[in-house]
C-alpha cells in the first residue's frame, strides 16, 4: 500500500504569537517552529499502517520554505520510508493554491491511502485535506479517532463528531483526517533523527510542476486584510478568606450580579 | 438586484440543529447591508412537514426541500453534488453553512468543486464594497484575521457554531418551500453505517453552564464533585487537556486547543492552571469563575472571579448552597 502523510511547520504552541508592526503577520523572528501537533497522528499511523501490511511505503510531504525540512527529518526517524519538500511559491497563504500544489505533486505517484491532520494550528482552517481530496476526485473523511483496512481497497473508521462518533465505510483511494485519540505518537529517538538528517530529500520547485505565475496568483482565493489581537476580558475580582466567606459571596454575586444561575 | 443566499441545514437527533438556525441569523444580519434572497437548503430522507416546520417560522424567503435515502444521513459525496447540481440552476452568490464537523467537511470540497474561494469557521460575517468578508480565528483564538474572498463565481462561509444567536421566529409563514429532484449519489463515498451518541450527558459546546476540571482535580471520581454542581445547575462537565490525557474524562469534554471551543454564560474552572492552550477555548465565556490553590495561575488573571483556595472544601459548600436555594423554592 502507499501512503502519503501531509505536515505542515507551525509554531510551537506554547509560543507567544504575536502580531507585527504592519498588522499583516505574525511575528516569525524568534519562535520555535515544530511538526502541526494533528499531523503526529497522521505520521504515526501512516507508520503503524505501513508496518502492519508488508511491501508498503510511506512518503511524508510539505509545502515549505527551507526551514521547513526539520518536519519531514522528524517524520522520517518516526519511521516514514521517504520525503519530500515543495518550495513555497510565496504570496497569500490560501488553502486553495495550497491544496491545488499539493494534488498536483500527489497526482504524479500511485497512492493509496493520504493521511493529514484534523487541522493546522496556524489558520485552522481544516479545509486543505478536504480540497485535496476533491482534487484528486477520492473521498474524504475528517476527525478520524479509529482506523480498520476491512478489506483490499476499504476502511471502517469512526468519525468523531460534537455528540458522539459515526462509524463509515469508505473505499480506497482516499483522504483521511486525523483527530487526537487515533493513536499516541511516537517521539523520534536521537539515533534515527541523526540517521534521518543524512538522507537527500528532494526538493519540487513550482515551475517543475507546471505552474505558471498567473495561475498560481488565480489559485488564491482569499485575501487577509490584518490582523487584530482578541479584546481582553475587563479585570475580576480576587476572593480570598474563610471557604464558607467567599462562597457565600460567590454565591451572592452569581445569582444578584452576574444573574446567570 | 436581490442577491441570492443559501443556508445548508444539519439536522441533529432528527431536529434541525442549533448551528444551523444560527447561520441564519448571520444571513439576515447581512441581509441589513445588502438586499438578500435568503434560501434554505434541507436535505434528508422521508421528510414530513414537521421535519423542517422550524425554518418555516425563521422570516426566510425560502426553503428548498430534497427527500433522498441517500440523505438519510450526512454524505458528503451526495451532498456536495446536490449543491453543485442545484447552484448550477439557481446561480446563488452566498453559501453559508455551520463550522461543525460536517460544515467543514463540506464547505471546502464544495469550494474545490465550485472552483471558489472558502471563508472557514468565521466569528463574524459581512459584506463590504461588493466583497464577502469575515473575520475568523488563527492560531487557536489567539489571533483573529480579517479576511476577504477575492473571487468570482459563488462565495463560501462557514460559521463557527454558538457565536450568532438563534434568531427569533416570527408567527407569520411567509415562507416559499420548493421541492428539489436528486437522483442519487453515483460516486465512490464514504458511508455511514452506525451512528454512535457516547455522550450519555450534554453536548458541553451547546451547554450554558460548565464545570471545568483539571490536573487539581487528583482523580477520575473526584470528578462527581463536579457531576453534582453541574446536574443542579442543568450544565455540563469539562475537562482540561490534562485531565484528558490522564485517562479521568473522555475527550468529547475537553475544553481548549486539541478538544472544544466554547462560549457558556458560566464557566467554573476547578483546579485548572490555565495554560495558553485551554484559555483559548474558554475566554470568550460570559462569565468565569476559577478556584485554585495558586493565586498566580495564568486562569486567575482571566477569571471575572477568582477564588483563592482547595477546591475540594470550596465545591461542596457551592453545591449546597444551590441546592437550599433550588429546594428552597
Amino acid at each position: 500500500m502507499n501512503i502519503c502523510v501531509l505536515t505542515k511547520q507551525v509554531p510551537d504552541t506554547d509560543s507567544s504569537i504575536r502580531i507585527n508592526d504592519l498588522s499583516d503577520d505574525i511575528v516569525l523572528d524568534g519562535l520555535k517552529m515544530i511538526m502541526n501537533p494533528y499531523d503526529e497522528y497522521a505520521v504515526e499511523e501512516a507508520v503503524k499502517t505501513c508496518q502492519s501490511i508488508p511491501g508498503s511505503k510511506s512518503t511524508v510531504m510539505t509545502l515549505g520554505e527551507g526551514s521547513s525540512k526539520s518536519i519531514l527529518i522528524t517524520s522520517l526517524a518516526m519511521g516514514m520510508d521517504e520525503a519530500v519538500r515543495i518550495e513555497d511559491p510565496g504570496g497569500e497563504e490560501d488553502c486553495y493554491k495550497t491544496a491545488i500544489i499539493l494534488s498536483r505533486v500527489l497526482g504524479e505517484m500511485d497512492f493509496d491511502l493520504i493521511f493529514v491532520g484534523k487541522s493546522a494550528f496556524d489558520d485552522n482552517a481544516s479545509s486543505v485535506g478536504a480540497l485535496v481530496a476533491e482534487f484528486l476526485g477520492v473521498p474524504y473523511v475528517s476527525n478520524v479517532v479509529k482506523f480498520e483496512i476491512t478489506g483490499d481497497d476499504s476502511l471502517k473508521i469512526h468519525r468523531e463528531k460534537e455528540s458522539g462518533a459515526d462509524v463509515v465505510c469508505v473505499s480506497l483511494p482516499c483522504v483521511i483526517s486525523c483527530e487526537k485519540g487515533l493513536n499516541r505518537p511516537r517521539y523520534p529517538k536521537l539515533m534515527k533523527l541523526m540517521k534521518a538528517n543524512k538522507k537527500n530529500i528532494p526538493v519540487r520547485s513550482i515551475d517543475s510542476l507546471g505552474f505558471t505565475d498567473v495561475e498560481i496568483n488565480g489559485f488564491e482565493k482569499t485575501k487577509t486584510l490584518g490582523l487584530i489581537t482578541p479584546p481582553c476580558r475587563p479585570p475580576g475580582k480576587m476572593l480570598e478568606g474563610e471557604p464558607e466567606e467567599v462562597i457565600s459571596e460567590l454565591f451572592r454575586e452569581l445569582r444578584e450580579v452576574v444573574k446567570v444561575v | 438586484m436581490s442577491q441570492r443566499l443559501w443556508t445548508i441545514v444539519f439536522t441533529k437527533d432528527d431536529k434541525i440543529s442549533r448551528e444551523s438556525l444560527e447561520v441564519i441569523s448571520a444571513a439576515k444580519q447581512m441581509g441589513k447591508d445588502i438586499d438578500l434572497t435568503i434560501e434554505a437548503i434541507f436535505a434528508g430522507h422521508k421528510i414530513s412537514v414537521e421535519d423542517y416546520r422550524e425554518l418555516l417560522h425563521q422570516g426566510i424567503d425560502r426553503v428548498y426541500i430534497i427527500d433522498h435515502k441517500d440523505f438519510r444521513d450526512f454524505n458528503l459525496g451526495a451532498m456536495k453534488e446536490l449543491i453543485s447540481e442545484m447552484a448550477e440552476k439557481y446561480s446563488p452568490s452566498i453559501i453559508l453553512m455551520p463550522a461543525n464537523v460536517y460544515g467543514k467537511e463540506l464547505a471546502p470540497s464544495l469550494s474545490g468543486m465550485l472552483k471558489t474561494g472558502l471563508l472557514a469557521d468565521c466569528i463574524e460575517i459581512r459584506h463590504r464594497d461588493g466583497f464577502l468578508e469575515c473575520t475568523r480565528p488563527i492560531y487557536a483564538g489567539r489571533i483573529l484575521s480579517k479576511v476577504k474572498l477575492d473571487c468570482d463565481g459563488v462565495k463560501i462561509a462557514s460559521i463557527r457554531p454558538h457565536v450568532y444567536p438563534v434568531p427569533e421566529t416570527v408567527d407569520e409563514v411567509t415562507t416559499e418551500v420548493e421541492i428539489v429532484q436528486y437522483n442519487g449519489f453515483s460516486g465512490a463515498g464514504a458511508v455511514i453505517r452506525e451512528i454512535q451518541e457516547t455522550l450519555g450527558g450534554m453536548d458541553i459546546s451547546e451547554a450554558n453552564i460548565i464545570v471545568s476540571g483539571g490536573k487539581g482535580m487528583k482523580s477520575a471520581e473526584n470528578f462527581a464533585l463536579l457531576e453534582d454542581l453541574a446536574r443542579l445547575l442543568g450544565g455540563a462537565v469539562g475537562a482540561s487537556r490534562s485531565a484528558v490525557d490522564e485517562g479521568w474524562r473522555p475527550h468529547h469534554d475537553q475544553v481548549g486547543q486539541t478538544g472544544k471551543v466554547v462560549m457558556p454564560d458560566l464557566y467554573i474552572a476547578c483546579g485548572i492552571s490555565g495554560a495558553v492552550q485551554h484559555l483559548v477555548g474558554m475566554n470568550r465565556s460570559k462569565c468565569i469563575v476559577a478556584i485554585n490553590k495558586d493565586p498566580d495561575a495564568p486562569i486567575m488573571k482571566i477569571a471575572d472571579y477568582a477564588i483563592v483556595g482547595d477546591l475540594f472544601e470550596m465545591i461542596p459548600i457551592l453545591t449546597e448552597k444551590f441546592r437550599k436555594c433550588r429546594t428552597g423554592g
